[in-house]
């Protein structure tokens, strides 16, 4: 009897736990508007990675807009700093522009230049065809490839005082928030 | 004058003894088991004794209007014996049990005036008992003594009596499964109410919890293909499903609580009421007894 009380007392318990939805992509405007941070806005993704020393570190550099922006967006500068005692920039690759990204069938393929020094990387991004000059929310700017050093917690963040972000007739685009990314190497 | 006044007065108080009315008795009963005439118990009323029983032996209630049904034959008989009423009497014993039926009639109007359907336990000189409360009861002379004598029917210790079914049994049954203690308690629609009710909300109980496990893993499943997603048509979607998912759980879990307290509820309710409709003894152990009528031998 009082196990079968016990048992229904625990069933009861152990099943009133309400989760919190709060699940976040950093690559999400949603979600990030729930953080407080509003479009346009650049982001790494992943937000979050835990490595060995024997491990590539992949980092994407995005630009998020708003699902309803119009903006004629054609190149970006980012400027990113990392912590270069425990990383080492190994390569970098040009991001997709254009609507859906990474399944955008156009591929376009920006003008793509960068400079590293001491730990702030600086990416140069145009894009020179005027088929894509109106994009949706989610652009990406590059994909980034680290090499651990040393075990270790790097922050790897855009100093938005050297970030630019331009139209097709080249006037500048207003960024209105940033969102950094962790990397723990064990 | 005087002595014809008082010579009057005896006179009327002499004829008003002899309007004690005669009854005629009609027994069908085997003698052995009455040892004493019914005469004796009620030495002021002129009874006529009569063998010929046979034209009251069939049923009465099978006649069209058993008030009136024998209205000649009572007529004829109350002429021919001269009496007031007829008191007739049948005894069946039936092992332990014994039914009598009693009928009195008037001869002037041959109607059916009393009936008395006995049906009891056998007890010591219990025949002749009950013959006396029927009679007793129709002249309205019953006596103390016989109503204590039919008390022998009844256990002299009740204390004494063991109880093979208590509400306490009956609780504690229908705390262990919802229904048995008013099964066991022969209250059977109580009993197939309670655990009919309560299999249902132990049904949803246990289809909430598989729902809201489900939607739980299927929220963190979804979650982390949202948060592994860099393309915006697949953390759009996945979004959607989580959120979803969220909900759901959510909902799920609520139904869960919400079950579980009603089906608890119930559980203790049912367990109250098995208590209350549970086995008690009563005041006057006398077994119930389908009634039946005598038939013609």
């Amino acid at each position: 009897m009082r196990l079968f009380f016990s048992f229904f007392i625990l069933l009861f318990i152990s099943n009133c736990t309400i989760y919190e939805n709060n699940i976040d992509n950093p690559n999400d405007n949603e979600a990030n508007e729930e953080l407080g941070v509003f479009p346009p806005s650049l982001v790494f993704f992943p937000k979050q990675q835990t490595k060995t020393t024997s491990d590539t570190i992949r980092l994407g550099a995005y630009v998020v807009f708003s699902d309803t922006s119009i903006i004629s967006f054609s190149g970006a500068h980012l400027n990113i700093k990392y912590d270069n005692n425990l990383l080492e920039l190994d390569s970098l690759a040009p991001g997709w522009i254009g609507p859906g990204s990474l399944t955008d069938s156009n591929k376009t393929t920006p003008l793509f230049t960068y400079v590293e020094n001491q730990g702030v990387l600086d990416l140069y991004a145009y894009y020179l065809s005027t088929a894509d000059i109106s994009i949706d929310s989610l652009t990406h700017i590059a994909e980034i490839w680290f090499k651990p050093k040393s075990a270790g917690t790097s922050v790897v963040s855009y100093d938005t005082s050297q970030c630019e972000l331009i139209k097709f007739d080249e006037t500048m685009i207003s960024i209105k928030g940033t969102r950094e990314a962790s990397i723990v190497v064990q | 004058m005087n002595f014809f006044l008082i010579l009057f007065t005896i006179l009327e108080l002499a004829s008003a003894k002899t309007d004690s009315p005669s009854i005629l008795i009609l027994n069908q009963y085997d003698k052995n088991l009455i040892d004493t005439k019914i005469s004796s118990h009620f030495p002021n009323k002129k009874f006529v004794d009569s063998e010929n029983t046979d034209p009251f032996l069939s049923s009465l209630d099978s006649l069209s209007n058993p008030a009136s049904g024998r209205m000649n034959l009572v007529r004829d008989l109350g002429s021919e014996f001269d009496v007031d009423y007829i008191l007739f009497h049948q005894i069946e014993d039936d092992s332990n049990r014994f039914l009598l039926e009693g009928q009195m009639f008037n001869t002037r109007s041959g109607g059916l005036i009393k009936r008395r359907i006995v049906d009891i336990t056998n007890y010591y000189k219990g025949h002749m008992n009950e013959l006396k409360l029927w009679i007793g009861d129709v002249f309205r002379e019953v006596d103390k003594e016989w109503i204590d004598h039919r008390k022998l029917v009844l256990y002299n210790e009740p204390s004494e009596i063991i109880q093979d079914k208590t509400p306490e049994g009956a609780m504690a049954r229908s705390l262990l499964l919802p229904g048995w203690g008013q099964f066991y308690s022969d209250a059977y629609n109580s009993g197939l109410v309670f655990s009919g009710l309560e299999s249902i909300l132990l049904t949803s109980v246990l289809v909430s919890y598989l729902s809201y496990n489900k939607s739980v893993k299927e929220f963190k499943n979804y979650s982390k293909l949202y948060e592994e997603s860099s393309e915006q048509v697949e953390f759009d979607k996945y979004r959607a499903l989580s959120n979803s998912e969220w909900e759901k759980h959510k909902q799920y879990n609520s139904a869960l609580i919400y079950t579980s307290i009603a089906s608890g509820s119930l559980w203790l309710i049912n367990g109250i009421h098995a208590y209350i409709v549970g086995p008690r003894p009563k005041k006057d152990i006398i077994q119930k007894w389908d009634v039946t009528i005598p038939t013609k031998n």
